[in-house]
């Protein structure tokens, strides 16, 4: 029996981070922070040309510069096609990578790798490599990707997984539920939109890392800064060749990783150089380089379509998508998935539903996982769309919503037939609050007072904007979380988990879970995760799966505990070694609160006597069990988000004066770290809506490698932000819990689109809203 | 190499240096892992460590150019095991996500404190306006140095 | 990023050695004041840094005919002097608390700002609408005007800029300082001063500039014509910001077009100007 919400312990706390201590003192807990002696430096010879042929490559100068220790290229490394995303297996990401290949695809794909000494014998190694390139046609964006006779941008045959190779389309998705045609015919009002996402980046603030070194037994320890340490080690097992049990992956302490860290771009080449050399070996990315070589958002052009009766109703709802997914196709099937399957459920009430699309191949830099993974890119139209509708129908945009939006106990035809990347699984709404989130921030931030009132001061005109989300917790029957608990002789356990914690907090609310089900305070939570020896198995930190996944892992481990403590203590209660008299203890009416274990009429054993009886005097065991979480739902979070802006007329300039959101996520493990994971999430999305962009040159490179002209936002941006967790309870959810992570990103361009909108009465289409774009948009409107 | 003199967290130590040498560099190469390195070109703030007095970007200072000088890092705010004020504020407000850019940020409110012990929202803006930070959206931040300066002007009561 | 080419780091102690050093240095030498841009982007060919900031240049001193700073003061030292807080109520320190972050301020010299002239510079402007004068030596001590020291870049040839002097706020003496950008930590995609003189009610003495247009920062000289001599009304504001957007000379770079950048003269100067006015409005 789960215990009651009001019961909780220790969840529902902001307890504090498990391993905050360390940070807020400075320790040495990330990847780059340990010192092994005889360390090679990496420098990574990067391709100045967006599509060429490497006709030839002499690195013997550089080999010979003293302190090179080995020069990697695609001539002395293995040829294997896989892919860098970090995805469950199969991936369902084409297998069209090679760790250095003998063509380059991008302005910085990999051409070869130097080890050295230091980093500065490595890079003036670099120099020293004679590659000579020919240039082959590039394909700069979607439109040109798309051409006819366009150039191919992956022609070799040893590829596999991709849809189309010759007409470079990555992936192709159509899928259909009623009969859209029709819905249209039937509708009264239809709207149409397309608009366009760009290249932004995930800027976590320390860059990719990896230390790679021989341990004792020659095993190879890849101490690495990623979201998914299991897949790194399947992954560079396969592509090196070399079996899972030789290759030991450590996460330490993650400086953000937002997707880009869900991909293996340096590990295998650590790894590699390890092997060769028999020394540690150091890669750290550079910012310049993280813009460059890492990954990016997928860039798309998304149509959306919708029909509507009279009454606000949603009869028909269509949306294609065109999702740019650079030089390699990681991740390009499954984002531009849900792009759909991440917002068409959302609005339920449309009974005929068309999605599709395709990803399609472009030599510019290569987009992978970034929270939100394409439902950003999906709501973007889709609720500008509905700001339309409302216009039209001449009906309040939060009151279309609130006809449209699905509901507990209810379920989309969408669910069923898109997944991530492939079918998807059926599943019935059990918790919903998406109406009290929208009462609560339309209320907040005063919506009904100031939608359409165009307040004016001086050269600026305010204006409100609103859009409401959904997106998911894991990937149904994809996605496994394991989890160990064992029980030490103070009344103690170690939690081993494979979840990831990437700053996100996952290793204290999954330490909770485990210490509200064994009736301890969280201090009683030994909690270590991520490394590929010591823990159980878990796909990683993606798709906002861990609270929901791994959760469920832990509450199931802490559950099997459990009963063994009980098993023991009904034993130790009856026996009269506690007790002066025989007690016919009944089991079932035992509870663990407060680190003992107590009868109804106030028998108590301690936990730390209950494991000395199993560890050191009768029947001997350990305590202890693992438990998956594999689940078979993914319950949607839900989100209102509201914001007010004003604009001013003369510069296009645009402030945010307030943002509101609301939000549903089941139960709240850490209030503190869920409204951290709203606030930064918001943050990040402004970020994207207004100044974020990767600006290539018309030869494909960017021409912004750096933090200084890629502006993301810092604290003197940050509007007023007024968070709410509105009480929710997920029956399937471990003690009632969901997602929280990702959803958060998707709310700002949308809300700020329909703010602006509401304020000068432009509907912008293409992100980041720049003032000069604004400006420009209003000018248009007025000439 | 040029011979310098530095106090690191109030103890005096002899270094020899590079002259293109940045004090990020050799104060990570001597084992003061919590100065991160975000960008190298001062942009991030990542690296904010307290130099005579003031915070700085220390991937863009030269390293002989602190000769003589004091540094203070993130290490040097604990004492005796006890957290200093920043420190407890910014764990007990949850201002800590991945806790890459925290140690940069608690330089920049130990400068910030340190002249202004009663900073107004504005005021902790702008002055952590460089230390840039992914995860949280500054929320948490903001209300962790308050608290700091709550917590700073308690003990000096 | 390596920086390792640099194999000499000097300290002189006064002038006349710097200057020495530098000679002796030739191409391959460069002085550092803060050091931040030089960290920054360090040129391929430079071995030997000439670290200005042990020789004492960097006190911030008020006498009649000004405010003296010394070239190695740091932007924060500015920022937070007292003296510079008088000149034009407080227009020097709007300006810096606008530049970089306070990390970078703490590093960042007055005359390694000056002598690195980034086209968006935000003291630059600033100091031209104040008519600042720097004085540097090459052996001997001269002083000029701001506008004559980026009249051509030969003056920082051979020389070290020792000081600026910004002159004593009179009364009837006003400017502003209008800066746009991407974030609230950044550089300007556009900046904007204006400094006036009114003597009854009228602008007696006029000066204008934009700077990140993107080029260094520039007088705008019809606009300052357009207002001399007028009152600061609401009209006049209007007009002067117009000739100002007509007449500043902008381009495109990737930040932004050049004709967004008129734009952003017209709205940045009627900003100072509209800001002045009220101060004048306050001082009646």
């Amino acid at each position: 029996m789960d215990k009651q919400k009001t019961d909780f312990a220790t969840v529902g706390k902001s307890e504090l981070k498990v391993d905050g201590r360390g940070l807020v003192t400075g320790k040495p807990m990330f990847t780059a922070d340990i010192d092994l002696p005889g360390t090679l430096h990496v420098k990574i010879l990067r391709s100045p040309h967006a599509h060429a042929r490497i006709v030839s490559i002499d690195t013997s100068a550089a080999e010979a510069m003293p302190g090179v220790a080995l020069v990697l290229t695609h001539k002395n490394t293995p040829s294997t096609r896989y892919t860098t995303a970090g995805q469950g297996y199969p991936e369902p990401s084409p297998y069209d990578t090679r760790m250095f290949d003998t063509v380059v695809r991008f302005v910085g794909d990999r051409v070869a790798a130097v080890a050295a000494d230091n980093p500065e014998i490595a890079g003036a190694a670099l120099k020293a490599i004679v590659v000579t390139y020919e240039k082959l046609p590039a394909v700069l964006s979607i439109d040109e990707s798309q051409a006819e006779n366009a150039p191919v941008v992956h022609d070799e045959d040893d590829s596999t997984g991709i849809y189309d190779a010759k007409r470079n389309i990555v992936a192709n998705i159509d899928i259909l539920a009623g009969d859209v045609e029709r819905g249209f015919a039937e509708s009264d009002v239809i709207v149409e939109t397309t608009c366009e996402t760009q290249y932004a980046q995930h800027t976590p603030i320390e860059p990719h890392v990896v230390l790679s070194y021989l341990a004792p037994d020659d095993r190879l320890v890849l101490r690495t800064s990623t979201q998914v340490p299991f897949h790194v080690r399947r992954i560079v097992a396969y592509a090196l060749g070399i079996p899972v049990r030789q290759i030991r992956v450590i996460k330490p302490r993650v400086g953000g990783g937002f997707g880009t860290k869900q991909e293996i771009l340096l590990e295998g080449i650590a790894g590699l150089i390890t092997l060769r050399t028999r020394r540690p070996t150091l890669i750290e990315l550079t910012r310049e380089e993280e813009f460059v070589s890492s990954r990016t958002r997928h860039p798309m052009r998304v149509r959306v379509k919708l029909g509507a009766k009279k009454d606000g109703m949603l009869n028909a709802l269509e949306m294609e998508g065109i999702s740019n997914t650079g030089a390699y196709g990681s991740h390009g099937l499954t984002v531009l998935s849900n792009t759909g399957s991440k917002t068409l459920p959302l609005y339920n009430k449309a009974q005929n539903v068309h999605f599709y699309g395709k990803a399609v191949y472009t030599n510019l830099p290569v987009p992978g996982a970034y929270r939100g993974y394409g439902a950003t890119q999906g709501y973007f139209p889709l609720e500008t769309a509905m700001d339309e509708l409302a216009e039209k129908l001449n009906i309040d945009p939060v009151d279309l919503r609130r006809i449209n939006h699905i509901r507990a106990g209810e379920t989309s035809p969408i669910f069923v037939k898109l997944g991530e990347g492939r079918e998807g699984v059926e599943q019935i709404i059990d918790s919903c609050e998406l109406e009290k989130c929208i009462d609560i921030a339309a209320q907040r931030s005063g919506w009904a007072e100031k939608h359409g009132k165009k307040t004016r001061d001086g050269s600026w005109v305010h204006g409100v904007g609103m859009s409401v989300h959904m997106q998911g917790s894991g990937i149904p029957e994809i996605d496994m979380g394991a989890a160990t608990i064992k029980m030490n002789e103070d009344g103690s356990f170690n939690l081993l988990i494979g979840a990831t914690d990437l700053g996100t907090g996952s290793d204290t609310i999954l330490g909770q879970i485990a210490a509200e089900v064994l009736g301890v305070p969280l201090d009683k939570i030994i909690v270590y995760s991520s490394d590929t020896d010591m823990t159980p198995f878990d796909v990683g930190a993606y798709a906002s799966s861990t609270t929901y996944v791994s959760g469920t892992a832990v509450k199931r481990a802490a559950e099997k505990v459990r009963e063994q403590i009980i098993d023991v203590a009904s034993e130790m209660l009856a026996s009269g070694m506690l007790a002066s008299r025989m007690l016919q203890v009944d089991r079932s009416r035992l509870i663990i609160t407060d680190k003992q274990v107590r009868t109804p009429d106030g028998k108590s054993v301690t936990l730390a006597k209950v494991c000395q009886q199993a560890m050191y005097i009768k029947d001997q065991f350990q305590i202890g069990a693992t438990a998956s979480g594999l689940m078979h739902q993914s319950p949607p979070p839900f989100m209102a988000s509201f914001a007010e802006i004003a604009v001013d007329t003369e510069t296009g300039e645009l402030k945010i004066l307030n943002y509101v959101v609301a939000a549903d996520c089941g139960t709240v493990i850490n209030p503190k770290m869920a409204e951290g994971q709203v606030e930064g999430a918001i943050a990040n999305g402004i970020g994207y809506a207004l100044t974020e962009e990767m600006q290539l040159s018309p030869t494909g490179g960017v021409r912004n490698p750096n933090l200084f002209d890629y502006k993301i936002l810092g604290m003197l941006d940050m509007p007023p932000l007024d968070v709410v967790l509105v009480d929710s309870y997920e029956p399937t959810g471990p003690l009632g819990a969901k997602s929280i992570a990702e959803i958060g990103i998707n709310a700002p361009i949308p809300t700020l689109a329909n703010a602006i909108y509401d304020a000068i009465g432009v509907r912008l289409t293409k992100t980041p809203f720049t003032p000069e774009k604004i400006l420009a948009a209003l000018q248009a409107k007025n000439t | 190499m040029i011979d310098i003199t530095l106090t690191i967290n109030g103890e005096k130590r002899r270094f020899s240096v590079g002259a293109g040498e940045t004090l990020l560099e050799l104060l990570r190469r001597e084992g003061y892992k919590s100065v991160k390195k975000g960008c190298e070109s001062g942009d991030c703030g990542a690296c904010t460590v307290v130099l005579n007095g003031r915070a700085v970007t220390s991937c863009i200072v030269f390293a002989a150019k602190a000769d003589g000088g004091t540094v203070l890092t993130a290490e040097g705010l604990e004492s005796g095991g006890v957290l200093h004020p920043i420190q407890k504020a910014f764990l007990e407000e949850g201002a800590v996500q991945c806790g890459y850019c925290t140690p940069g940020m608690e330089m920049a409110t130990y400068d910030l404190l340190s002249h202004n012990p009663d900073p107004s929202a504005i005021e902790i803006k702008e002055a952590l306006s460089g230390n840039l930070c992914r995860c949280t959206g500054y929320v948490k931040q903001v209300k962790a140095v308050k608290t700091a300066a709550k917590k700073i002007a308690g003990e000096a009561k | 990023m390596s920086r390792r080419q640099v194999t000499n780091y000097l300290r002189p102690s006064s002038p006349e050695e710097a200057l020495t050093l530098l000679r002796n240095g030739g191409n391959s030498a460069r002085y550092v004041g803060g050091g931040a841009d030089v960290a920054r982007t360090l040129p391929g060919d430079v071995t030997t840094l000439i670290d200005l900031c042990a020789i004492n240049l960097s006190s911030i001193e008020e006498g009649a005919d000004g405010i003296v700073i010394g070239a190695t003061a740091t932007l924060n030292e500015v920022l937070e002097s007292e003296s510079v807080a008088r000149v034009c109520d407080g227009v020097i320190v709007d300006m810096m608390r606008k530049v970089g972050s306070p990390l970078l301020r703490n590093i960042a010299t007055v005359g390694g700002t000056l002598a690195s002239a980034h086209s968006w510079s935000d003291v630059i402007p600033l100091f031209l609408v104040l008519d600042a004068q720097v004085t540097l030596y090459n052996g001997e001590y001269r002083t000029l005007s701001i506008a004559d020291l980026y009249a051509s870049r030969r003056e920082f040839v051979d020389s070290i800029l020792t000081s600026v002097r910004i002159p004593a706020s009179a009364a009837g003496d006003y400017a502003a300082f209008h800066k746009f950008s991407r974030t609230g930590y950044d550089i300007a995609l556009l900046n904007c001063a204006c400094y006036v003189h009114v003597v009854d009610g009228r602008c007696a003495q006029v000066r204008i500039a934009a700077g990140g247009t993107p080029r260094l920062a520039a007088r705008l000289s019809q606009a300052e014509d357009t207002l001399s001599q007028a009152m600061l009304d609401n009209d006049t504001i209007e007009r002067v910001a117009r000739v100002a957007q007509d007449t500043a000379q902008t381009a495109d770079d990737k930040r932004a077009s050049g004709e967004y950048r008129k734009q952003l003269v017209y709205a940045g100067v009627k900003r100072c100007l509209r800001e002045i006015a009220q101060k004048l409005e306050g001082g009646r």
